[in-house]
């Protein structure tokens, strides 16, 4: 089985690591991926909603081992080494540059190297905390990121992984991040080489790694906040301004350097949208999830669909908007234009019917949960559940386990479909109370409610096929599917529910 | 399979029909050579409530069609509240229908100027219980659709 590794680096990266899970539970990513997450910051608001987002998926992962052949909710089994958060430091306060190139030692003992720091570096970038990241100066980063420890988790697993690899270009792994933040575009080119160049990666003449890149130019903004830059005394700190400016010179520099990446995505958007607030790092560095991550993380499942070769040449995709208004077809969904429609298709199908799924689950599914056994008078539960023990503590908490996974799942679609994502085949006021917020739980109209609202999920006429569906049909399908007796109880609920979805999306939509 | 249309419609007149046969070929068939109906002669007190079965026979087949086409509707997939309201009320008509074609007789002997004893009023009714809702919750027992197949009583 080939090793599959997709490596986020910095705050952007692990977004699109969040992304690449979300298509993972929708079945689209691939039968196995390992993942490490690089960030100094290790408390910042992306890499800690993409480390809990991890954990619960393989959490429930885990908890449903039995789903049937025919079920392809979480397909993709996820992989981590024990810490797989290099968070670059071992110090959790106060990093300096300086401390960390030993500058005072330098002065006393190296003069010329001293001096050649200097002219490097300015005394803020020595001087400045570097645990919220290193906001937006790559050189730092490249100089820090220059030595990995092989000793440690996450690349001692990893390191062990490749060594035991024994055929060329096995190894597939994907570096993601931004070119126009710090840890981003300091970690692609630094990572790339230790990576390729490793003794681990040496076989004979060839190598046994197959890298990817996705390189993310900017697609997002935010307004400076001078009062929290004056209260908290930061001087150096990322601005949008400098985005392009600093894209440019990274791939300037990328250029200059042959990077030995062996497939490169480029993504990007045109007009940048404002995502969050401003931080300089930290818990409060969140944003809502955006379809430029989407995009790339449909990169990633893209690079890891390509079966294992020699590679003849550095190959380049990139893609750009057709229009405004992103549809369907107009998804990049991979290289092979023979293909491009039936993946299309499948990538539709299996969206809208996660999509349908997890919001039934998470609404009907969650309520029926919380009722008393005798209060329970549907034909599917008692059909099903009646003999077994499903509200039992076990069952109750996988179940749960997923639910939660589910309203994740809702709450970054209904993210990425804000207009101004420009996203829109899904309409989310059919599901949604109120569009989702950074740090905000998710708000779900109750289907229950209002049985017979049309369940159009999705925006455009073309992709109906049925308008008169509603809710009540949707449980009629369920009364009616079958499941396998053998399962554990949890994982009849689990699978009776996404047949449902699935059958009810056939009936209901062009897929 | 046996709830789905029109398999579950075909099945209930079958069983609503064979009811009527154990009814007014069996019961009524052994009822005339037994029961004692006064100066009124036996072949037409028996093709008189032969009738009335008949009748509430074909009453318990609309019931029941009409329980089979609504039952299928989505809207009783979530509202079990509802769906059973409307079998139970179904079912008291039917109940009460057999009271009636129990009544009809009664008028009807008393317009003749007859009587039967209590047994065989006991075995008409029963026949008519039969005919009515016993038919009724018979196929709704067992051919009811799948959205509402927990809905009969004593279906668990």
């Amino acid at each position: 089985m080939a090793m599959n590794y997709l490596i986020g680096i910095g705050g952007t990266g692990a977004r699109v690591v969040e992304a690449t899970l979300f298509l993972s539970f929708a079945g689209l990513g691939p039968d196995h991926l390992n993942i490490i997450l690089i960030d100094p910051d290790e408390a910042n608001g992306n890499l800690t909603r993409t480390k809990f987002l991890i954990q619960d998926y393989k959490t429930c992962k885990s908890n449903f081992p039995d789903l049937p052949e025919d079920n392809f909710l979480m397909k993709t089994k996820i992989s981590t080494p024990e810490n797989f958060i290099f968070s670059i430091f071992k110090e959790k306060t106060n990093v300096k540059l300086s401390d960390y190139i030993h500058y005072h030692i330098l002065e006393s003992k190296n003069k010329t190297i001293a001096d050649l720091t200097d002219i490097l570096f300015t005394e803020e970038e020595l001087n400045t905390p570097l645990n919220e990241g290193f906001r937006g100066h790559p050189s730092i980063g490249a100089v820090i990121m220059s030595e990995i420890p092989k000793s440690e988790d996450p690349w001692k697993s990893f390191f062990q992984q490749l060594k035991d690899i024994r055929t060329p270009y096995e190894a597939k792994i994907m570096l993601v991040g931004s070119l126009f933040g710090g840890t981003g575009s300091a970690g692609i080119p630094t990572l790339s080489k230790i990576l390729k160049e490793s003794e681990e990666a040496i076989l004979q003449n060839e190598n046994k790694i197959f890298l990817g890149g996705t390189f993310i130019l900017p697609y997002f903004t935010f307004e400076i906040d001078e009062e929290t830059l004056n209260q908290q005394k930061i001087k150096m700190f990322v601005t949008p301004d400098n985005f392009y400016i600093a894209t440019k010179a990274a791939l300037a520099y990328y250029d200059t350097k042959n990077l030995p990446f062996d497939e490169v995505y480029l993504i990007g958007g045109d007009s940048p949208r404002i995502t969050g607030k401003f931080s300089p790092g930290s818990k409060t560095q969140e944003n809502l999830p955006d379809f430029i991550e989407l995009i790339s993380a449909l990169a990633v499942l893209d690079f890891f669909a390509q079966q294992t070769q020699k590679p003849q040449s550095q190959k380049f995709f990139y893609a750009g908007y057709e229009s405004n208004n992103i549809n369907w077809n107009a998804i990049p969904i991979t290289r092979n234009q023979k293909e491009k429609d039936i993946k299309t298709q499948q990538f539709k199908s299996k969206l809208i019917t996660t999509t349908l799924f997890s919001y039934i689950i998470s609404t009907y599914g969650s309520n029926t949960l919380s009722k008393s056994e005798n209060e329970i008078e549907y034909t599917w539960y008692k059909d099903h559940f009646k003999k077994d023990s499903l509200k039992n503590p076990e069952n109750i908490t996988k179940i749960t386990s997923l639910i939660n996974l589910s309203k994740k799942f809702l709450w970054w679609l209904g993210s990425i479909s804000k207009s101004e994502n420009k996203f829109l085949p899904f309409d989310t006021s059919k599901f949604l109370k109120e569009e989702p917020e950074v740090n905000a739980q998710i708000s779900l109209l109750n289907p229950e409610e209002d049985p017979l609202r049309p369940t159009f999920i999705l925006r455009n006429a073309e992709d109906r096929k049925n308008e008169n569906l509603n809710f009540n049909h949707l449980i009629t399908i369920m009364n009616k599917t079958k499941i396998k007796k053998e399962l554990s109880t949890s994982t009849k609920f689990i699978d009776l529910f996404f047949k449902a979805a699935r059958d009810f999306s056939t009936k209901t939509y062009n897929i | 399979m046996m709830r789905e249309p029109p398999l579950n419609y075909i099945l209930s007149i079958v069983i609503i029909a064979s009811i009527w046969m154990i009814t007014s070929l069996g019961i009524f068939s052994w009822l005339e050579e037994n029961i004692d109906v006064g100066n009124l002669p036996v072949e037409d007190f028996i093709s008189y409530i032969r009738i009335l079965i008949s009748l509430g026979g074909l009453l318990s087949i609309i019931t029941s069609i009409i329980w089979l086409y609504l039952g299928e509707k989505p809207i009783y997939a979530v509202n079990i509240p509802k769906a059973k309201k409307l079998w139970l009320a179904m079912f008291l008509a039917q109940v009460a229908e057999s009271f009636l074609l129990t009544l009809i007789l009664l008028i009807y002997l008393v317009i003749k100027g007859e009587k039967i004893n209590f047994i065989d009023h006991l075995i008409i009714y029963l026949s008519f219980a039969l005919q009515t809702f016993f038919a009724f919750w018979l196929v709704t027992f067992f051919f009811s659709p799948t959205n509402v197949k927990y809905v009969p009583l004593f279906k668990k």
